[in-house]
């Protein structure tokens, strides 16, 4: 079970392995689309990691990083395709973002430094983890831009924060407020994990 | 020539091909509901009061290519016409939805405005500024948003054309 609980914890793709920048910084202008996004990635990887973890003994590995990204463009394909029946509107947010997933760097890097050197089932739950860690990062990233931002936070239809807590300003959800509120986001990651350690 | 890793790729590329199409068939009909739906919302949204909605596909052929593209153009049975427009804003064409009948507007949404600044330009989604039409005959009446003027001036020009397409097309 390490491997479910190191993507949340000790090497957070976001916070510690510092992966898959650009959808971070893009679309977390609200908690509920780096949720959405992050559920993608945990799809994505709950279908690569198996399968490259599978295949690791039949694949030549002259050919493996192509092989590796025909699979994941076949499984963010599929994810795409199930967003946009299923979950309209965050697909029309998400926008160019969710294809993008093809060339997160995340899953390509799990599969090659993970799943095609440990069994399915590990690999299963490596991918779960990471996608979790993942999820749990950009909604955190994308919750405190939306509070400092417009002064209000909802996931789920719910408004979660009384309004007028803060007053709305524009620059968190401009490009620049994504770098700021990332390198404040990792700055109480780091001292809350320092204040833990003692 | 590594002909083993060739054919290994083709035959990964083909299965994957092959489970992708698996997917397209189960979502396809589930999308196209959803896309039927949301086209029938919105035009309920724009000209409330008809019965059903009638694509003129003869209208969208024949416009002329302008600065304001019209893009789709429904006529409500039993009156009043809906336009589908694509207005160049700040960052890209911003898709709007103007429904017309008397020669008022009846109802405006912007259906598409991604490519505007969020906080700024993108604020033309705001439901106060589609209000600010309602019932106009004309645009004259109706101010921009502060720091948004590229912004809701091509909302403006797409319900100004709206308008004018309709003096020309639409049932009395």
């Amino acid at each position: 079970m390490a491997e479910l609980w190191r993507g949340l914890g000790k090497e957070n793709p976001t916070f510690r392995l510092f992966l898959g920048m650009c959808p971070t910084l893009a679309v977390t202008t609200a908690a509920r689309n780096g949720f959405w996004l992050g559920v993608a990635v945990i799809l994505v990887l709950s279908i690569t990691n198996p399968l490259v973890s599978l295949l690791r003994v039949v694949i030549p590995s002259s050919v493996r990083l192509p092989a590796f990204i025909l699979l994941i463009a076949a499984a963010v394909t599929a994810v795409d395709m199930l967003f946009h029946a299923f979950l309209p509107g965050m697909y029309a947010i998400l926008g160019i973002y969710l294809p993008l997933t093809v060339v997160n760097c995340l899953i390509l890097a799990r599969a090659e430094s993970f799943a095609s050197r440990n069994p399915p089932l590990s690999a299963w739950l490596d991918g779960l983890g990471m996608g979790l860690g993942f999820t749990l990062a950009l909604t955190l990233v994308g919750g405190v831009r939306e509070v400092l931002a417009g002064g209000k936070l909802t996931l789920g239809g719910a408004s979660l924060l009384p309004r007028g807590i803060f007053p709305p300003t524009l620059i968190w959800t401009l490009p620049p407020g994504a770098f700021l509120t990332l390198g404040l986001v990792l700055a109480l990651v780091n001292y809350l994990e320092r204040r833990l350690k003692g | 020539m590594n002909w083993r890793g060739a054919l290994f790729l083709g035959v990964m590329a083909a299965l994957a091909g092959f489970s992708l199409s698996l997917v397209h068939q189960a979502t396809a009909p589930v999308l196209r509901r959803h896309l039927l739906a949301a086209e029938e919302a919105a035009l309920r949204e724009v000209l409330p009061g008809a019965a059903t909605y009638r694509y003129r596909t003869d209208l969208v052929k024949g416009a002329a290519g302008g600065k304001v593209r019209l893009v789709g153009a429904w006529e409500g049975i039993p009156s009043g016409m809906v336009y589908l427009l694509d207005s160049p804003g700040y960052g890209g064409p911003i898709r709007v939805m103007v429904g017309v009948r008397g020669g008022r507007i009846t109802g405006l949404r912007v259906v598409d405005s991604a490519k505007e600044t969020p906080g700024l330009g993108a604020r033309v989604r705001e439901s106060w500024f589609a209000g600010a039409f309602l019932g106009k005959h004309d645009t004259g009446g109706v101010g921009g948003i502060a720091s948004a003027t590229v912004s809701s001036r091509a909302v403006l020009r797409a319900a100004e054309t709206a308008l004018n397409l309709d003096r020309r097309f639409g049932r009395r």
